[in-house]
């Protein structure tokens, strides 16, 4: 009759892998005393496993790197117009709808924004809101698995980009260009951009920028700042 | 002082931050490292065994793709078994080619004696070749978790993370896997 002890069936991989804790062990072998039903099932896995330890593990017959490298060179040598039409519609649906999402958040947090008298912050005066984003320093960004992060630092440049997004630099110390973070307000512009040199805190989504001159940690886009010294 | 895993990590990161710039000794290390394990993973994975080469190929090229927008949250054989997983799956549906079952290979066990092989090397390629249609006839998911726990040796988190499920999730397809492979090579335990 089967056993109806669904814990014990479930650790009988475990048990096999010496993957369960001693107390439990012990627990699973006196279980094992008493049921012949799961003494069967073990002893069928064990067998199993036996098997499972002999599968052949097969090698390449075939070296495939020219083949690999004459593909990537013909990818790269194809100019923007005739890399393949699939790839960049996905890539500019992508990006549509990454930049609708960005200005719908943007325009939530000003409505959500207007008619505060009391504001401390620059985009934002929900402090549960907040209390959800991530602190993450500018060196531990890369580590970062979640998307918004609050992210403290100096201000180092600050620059207008030509099509209308205002960026900033984020260092840890103020005389040390390195490590930084690249901060990315978009547009319009309607949080008032932090002066060079202030030490700020900036709320936003975390991202890579992956372009072949950039290769950077950014905030982007930026959805609060809150001055800590000016 | 730094542990030897500090380092082959360290030393992963920098091989990947060259990749992402299109350095091409880089892109060759990694494809020198993580051939025979994306090989071994689509061998075992693809409904079409006379595929495997070139779906290798078509793996590696999609890694490279992807490479840019790799940001560490996993080690990069994580990242890569999944891709290469992914890939075998999407290629498995939209080809659906017929499969011989494994006991029109093995018949009933009881017609074989080893004591008539011809010797052992044709014996041990027999065994070998038996196991590895015992693997490709499991259900696809339950064939990955065997093939990344008693082919590639990764632990039940490994997989986890690879598979993206719970441990729990793991270790119950593999028990489903192991009773259905000991099922199937019953008839053929003493040659096994």
């Amino acid at each position: 009759m089967k056993c109806w002890r669904a814990y014990m069936r479930r650790n009988f991989m475990r048990y096999l892998d010496g993957e369960l804790d001693p107390q439990a062990a012990t627990r699973f072998e006196t279980h094992l005393l008493d049921c012949g039903w799961c003494r069967g099932q073990v002893a069928r896995l064990r067998e199993g496993q036996r098997f499972a330890r002999q599968i052949p593990a097969p090698r390449p017959s075939l070296d495939r790197w020219d083949e690999i490298e004459a593909a990537l060179e013909h990818e790269s040598s194809l100019p923007a117009g005739r890399q393949s039409a699939g790839s960049l519609l996905r890539r500019y649906q992508t990006m549509a709808a990454m930049s609708v999402i960005a200005l719908l958040v943007a325009a939530l947090l000003i409505t959500l924004n207007m008619g505060s008298s009391d504001n401390q912050m620059a985009g934002m005066t929900y402090r549960d809101d907040l209390e959800k984003f991530q602190a993450v320093s500018i060196l531990d960004l890369p580590g970062n698995t979640m998307p918004h992060v609050v992210t403290e630092g100096y201000v180092s440049e600050l620059r207008l980009d030509p099509d209308g997004d205002m960026t900033f630099r984020l260092v840890e110390d103020i005389n040390d260009p390195n490590p930084f973070i690249v901060c990315e307000i978009i547009k319009p512009i309607t949080i008032p951009p932090p002066a060079i040199g202030s030490r700020v805190r900036v709320y936003g989504v975390s991202r890579y920028d992956g372009q072949p001159d950039r290769q950077w940690y950014e905030v982007h886009p930026v959805l609060n700042i809150e001055v800590v010294r000016r | 002082m730094k542990s030897q895993k500090d380092h082959s990590l360290s030393d992963e990161r920098a091989l990947v931050l060259l990749a992402q710039i299109g350095d091409r000794a880089a892109l060759r290390e990694i494809y020198d490292r993580h051939r025979d394990r994306v090989h071994r993973v689509v061998f075992y994975s693809l409904d079409e065994p006379l595929l495997v080469e070139d779906v290798l190929q078509t793996i590696f090229l999609k890694i490279y793709r992807a490479l840019p927008h790799f940001r560490f949250e996993a080690l990069l054989s994580t990242w890569i078994y999944r891709i290469a997983l992914n890939e075998c799956l999407n290629h498995n549906q939209r080809r659906r080619p017929d499969q011989v079952p494994l006991d029109a290979i093995l018949g009933s066990g009881e017609e074989i004696d080893p004591a008539e092989a011809v010797d052992d090397q044709h014996a041990r390629r027999e065994v070998s070749r038996i196991l590895q249609q015992a693997v490709l006839d499991l259900p696809p998911r339950l064939r990955s978790v065997v093939v990344l726990k008693y082919v590639e040796g990764l632990s039940y988190d490994e997989i986890a993370r690879v598979l993206e499920c719970a441990p729990g999730t793991v270790a119950s397809r593999l028990s489903r896997a192991l009773i259905q492979m000991e099922e199937r090579l019953r008839p053929l335990r003493g040659l096994l």
